[in-house]
This record gives C-alpha cells, sequence and structure tokens, in this order.
C-alpha cells in the first residue's frame, strides 16, 4: 500500500503539462536509434562499474533496468539449461518438451537484453545452482515456480522506473510469457494453481529489486548492486 | 464500431442483473472483509482524479479503464454463464479451472468499476452479450460452445489469449502514472496466467499442437476471424533486433516468436470482439 501510493510522487509534475517520463519518453525514441543508446551519454559510471564493496553496479536509468532483467533471465536461462540437460527422474515426453521451451526462451530473453545493452550489459554472473537436486522432480519444479513467479513480480514491479516507451514495451511482451511460464509449472505441481497469486482483486503482486536480489543472491554468487536504479 | 456507441450501448444495460444472477456473488462479498486491500482502488481513483483534473491525461487513463472494464465485462459475463450448467465438463477438475478463471474476472470487474467510479466517471452498466459470436441473434459462429466442451475451450483461449494481448497494448499509455501501470501489469500476468491454463485444458483433452504459449499466427482455432487475433505472432524482432540465432546462440526462428506476447491495439481488439457484442 506505502508502495503503491509512493507512485503517485511524480503526478504533480505531470499535471504542469508533459511529464518529465513524457519528456524522456519522446527524447528517447527522437534521439537514439538503439533504444539503450540514449543512456548511454548520460551514464557516468561507464561500463560494468564496481561498488565500493566490489558488487556489479547494474548501472542508472534504463540500462539499469535493462541489466536486472538481464541478471534475472542469465538467472532463469542457467537453471532451465540445467534441468533439460539432466532432466529429473520420470520425467515425461512432453514435459521435457515443454521445458526445453521455457529455456528456448529464457536464452532468447537473454540474448535480446545483451543485445540491446551492449556496451552497457553486466558481464556473465556466476550462478550456483548445487543446492538444487536436479534428479528430484519436486526440487527442480519447486525452483522453477519460485523463479517464474519472481521474475513475474520482478517485471511487474520494475516496468514502472523505464522511461523509453519500446523498453516498457518489450518488457510486457516478456512478462506475459513469464506469465505463461509460470501457469505450466505451477500445474505440474498442484492442479488448477496456475493463479494461485492473485490478491483480493485478482492482481498479481510485485516487488522490488532489492527484494528481489535478495532472494536471487542464493543463486547468484556475483553480488549485484541496485543502488544506481532509479526509484520512480 | 467506435468506442462511444459501446459506452451507450453499456449504460442502457440493467446495472443489477449480473449481480442478481451470479452464481459467484461470494466474490463480490470478500471484498468488504478486506479494508485495507479496499482503499487501494479508491486511491488509485481519487489519485487520477486529482493529478490530472479534466485534462487530457485524464481522459487517456479513464479510456484505457473503460475499455479494461469492458473486456471484463466481457470475460466475467462469459464465464458466468459457461458455470451456469457445469455438465459440460468432463470432470471436476476442468470446472474447478473454469471456476477460478471466472473468479479472477469477477475480481477484475470489481476493481476496475470501483478505480473508474473514485474518479468520479459514471461506471459504464454490464451490457449483454452474444457469445455465439452472433452480434445477438444467439446463432454465430460459436453456437455449440456451450455444448461443445472442445469447441468451449477454443473460444475460452481466444477470449483469454485476447484479454492478454489487449492489456498489453494498454500497457505504454499507462506509463505517466506509476501506480496505473503496476496495476495494468498487474492484471496482465493474471490474464497470461489465464491463457496459458486453458491452453493446457486443450492439450489435456487431446488438442493436437497446442502449448501453453503461443507458437506463431498459424490457426490455433478452428474460426479464422478469431484467429486473427494471432496476426502479429509471426515476429522474430523485437526494437529491431533479431531474436533467431541472435549473438550465435541457438535460437530458432519458432523459439524467437514464442519468447515474446505480441500486443493488439484497442482497434484490432474492438473488431475482434464485435461479434460478441449486442448492437
Amino acid at each position: 500500500m506505502k508502495e503503491e501510493l509512493k507512485g503517485y510522487t511524480e503526478t504533480a509534475e505531470a499535471s504542469a503539462g508533459v511529464s518529465r517520463r513524457q519528456f524522456l519518453n519522446y527524447a528517447g525514441i527522437a534521439g537514439a536509434g538503439l533504444l539503450i543508446a540514449g543512456c548511454k551519454d548520460d551514464d557516468d559510471n561507464g561500463v560494468t562499474p564496481t561498488t565500493d564493496d566490489g558488487s556489479i553496479d547494474l548501472g542508472s536509468n534504463d540500462a539499469g533496468v535493462m541489466n536486472y532483467a538481464y541478471a534475472l533471465e542469465q538467472l532463469e536461462y542457467a537453471f532451465y539449461a540445467r534441468a533439460c540437460e539432466t532432466p529429473f527422474e520420470g520425467i515425461t515426453r512432453t514435459e521435457l518438451e515443454l521445458l526445453k521451451d521455457i529455456r528456448d526462451h529464457e536464452l532468447a530473453h537473454r540474448e535480446f537484453f545483451r543485445k540491446a545493452l551492449g556496451a552497457n550489459a553486466i558481464p556473465d554472473l556466476e550462478i550456483d545452482l548445487n543446492m538444487i537436486d536436479f534428479k528430484d522432480r519436486t526440487s527442480v519444479l519447486a525452483t522453477a515456480r519460485t523463479f517464474e513467479d519472481l521474475g513475474i513480480m520482478a517485471y511487474n514491479g520494475v516496468t514502472k522506473l523505464l522511461v523509453t516507451a519500446d523498453n516498457v514495451e518489450v518488457i510486457s511482451k516478456i512478462v506475459s510469457v513469464e506469465g505463461r511460464h509460470a501457469a505450466y509449472i505451477h500445474e505440474l505441481l498442484l492442479t488448477n494453481s496456475f493463479a494461485s497469486t492473485t490478491d483480493a482483486y485478482g492482481l498479481e503482486e510485485f516487488k522490488s529489486p532489492d527484494e528481489v536480489l535478495a532472494i536471487t543472491a542464493t543463486y547468484i554468487k556475483t553480488k549485484l548492486s541496485a543502488k544506481n536504479l532509479p526509484t520512480d | 464500431m467506435n468506442l462511444n456507441k459501446i459506452i451507450t450501448i453499456l449504460q442502457d444495460a440493467d446495472p443489477e442483473f449480473h449481480e442478481r444472477t451470479s452464481p459467484r456473488r461470494h466474490i463480490l462479498k470478500s471484498f468488504s472483509s478486506k479494508v485495507t486491500a479496499l482503499a487501494l482502488p479508491f486511491a488509485l481513483g481519487a489519485f487520477l482524479k486529482k493529478a490530472y483534473g479534466q485534462g487530457s491525461t485524464a481522459k487517456q487513463y479513464i479510456e484505457a479503464l473503460v475499455f479494461a472494464l469492458q473486456l471484463e465485462y466481457l470475460e466475467d459475463s462469459f464465464y458466468t454463464k459457461v458455470l451456469a450448467d457445469p455438465t459440460i465438463f468432463p470432470n471436476d477438475t476442468a470446472k474447478a479451472a473454469f471456476m477460478k478463471l471466472g473468479d479472477d474476472e469477477a475480481a477484475h470487474v470489481k476493481f476496475l468499476q470501483m478505480v473508474i467510479d473514485s474518479t468520479g466517471t459514471t461506471v459504464m452498466d454490464r451490457p449483454g452479450f452474444d457469445f455465439t459470436g452472433g452480434k445477438g441473434n444467439n446463432n454465430g459462429m460459436y453456437k455449440s460452445a456451450f455444448s461443445d466442451y472442445l469447441l468451449l475451450l477454443e473460444l475460452t483461449q481466444a477470449i483469454e489469449d485476447l484479454g492478454t494481448a489487449a492489456y498489453k497494448a494498454q500497457i505504454i499509455p499507462s506509463m505517466p502514472n506509476n501506480t496505473f501501470l503496476t496495476n495494468m501489469l498487474s492484471i496482465h500476468s493474471i490474464e497470461a496466467r489465464h491463457a496459458a491454463r486453458v491452453r493446457m485444458l486443450r492439450m489435456e483433452a487431446g488438442v493436437q499442437n497446442i502449448k501453453p504459449w503461443v507458437m506463431n499466427n498459424s490457426t490455433e482455432l478452428i474460426d479464422p476471424s478469431l484467429a486473427k487475433q494471432y496476426t502479429h505472432e509471426n515476429s522474430t524482432i523485437q526494437n529491431g533486433i533479431e531474436i533467431t540465432g541472435l549473438n550465435g546462440e541457438k535460437i530458432s526462428a519458432e523459439a524467437a516468436r514464442s519468447a515474446f506476447d505480441e500486443p493488439l491495439r484497442k482497434d484490432e481488439v474492438l473488431k475482434l470482439i464485435d461479434p460478441f457484442l449486442i448492437p
């Protein structure tokens, strides 16, 4: 609730006419052939900087948000790649086929972000999945469910920080595919739990980068810093 | 059909018809016990009203809200009709899936009604629909959908995929307001979960070549007019970047297509749902 209301702080600005967001939006579209390029010039942190504690800075502006998404997609792909390479015991042909589909989707997402970010991209992350028993159906699927639900909440929570419309659009195209993945994985674990994540209004929840990164830190060994991400 | 005409149709309908007849009234009741959650749509509406007054941005949001409510009315009324005769379901699992789908859509209706109301805009009433796709003659191409389970699933998939794509196109217009944007996204991802579940029900019913995700623009639906909603799904390019084989990785064209869901503009959506509206 508190978080929700915070989202309105910029509306006073907006009421004066063209909002900062809209302005940047138009500027971004008009000024940059490549979407992230608009952020490159004013990102004084340069390429893959590290912070004082040695963690990797995701960066600022749209590029920072896209790096955050890129980090999550790196994790998801690494997980599904392993799950498909060493399938759990008793996996059916259809299950394996669809898990491979999901793996390929995550790869497509990861590579999209890598390419769009260009020189602003964070490096390949060190990912540790050894706590997952890849032979065990429940272990694999429960982890998949966590990652998919988390990915959706992450995207739903972070899209508001983007200023370039094309970036917002591509995130919206990705998040619904994650929603489809989530529903499928949910069903493999518990029948008709496909949308068990709804609140009283039938809405999906969202999480901030700090909340998400605290959870993914179990798996992403490279330390990530979201401190320069936009906050509204 | 333009939006004004639709709003007129919506306003002409009996406002209390649904609440009197809905078998899912418990959903509506459950809101009254959630005082804190209840404040959310009111707060959203009040802020939209206060911040944007009667300017063009306010109009933009209210149009998006009205459009969203129209879609939710359609979805919710559809599930009410389906669930009125549960003999169509081959098993309790399928029935329970439809009940969850209907419950979520009823919740979306309630949410949007409250937001619209709190902006000071008159909430349009629920219109009647012709789910046979016959524009009111009850004799359209989906007239067997309420006695033929496979056809019902096809129609349901069309509605849920359409809902997902329609919300997606409303995300960019929502950008100037963070809370509004986030709420639209929060409905959008649930619609995507719904669409995937319906597709799984089709898989479970033995339909071939169907997956929880949209593979391409090929006819996944028997009726070609509704299948037009997948017209943009063959794209392998996102923001000018070719996804197939990107960065030398093994990404097939099929993966490139199905890894991204495409939006449907409002005019496209209105055209697609036109057969279900009663003029």
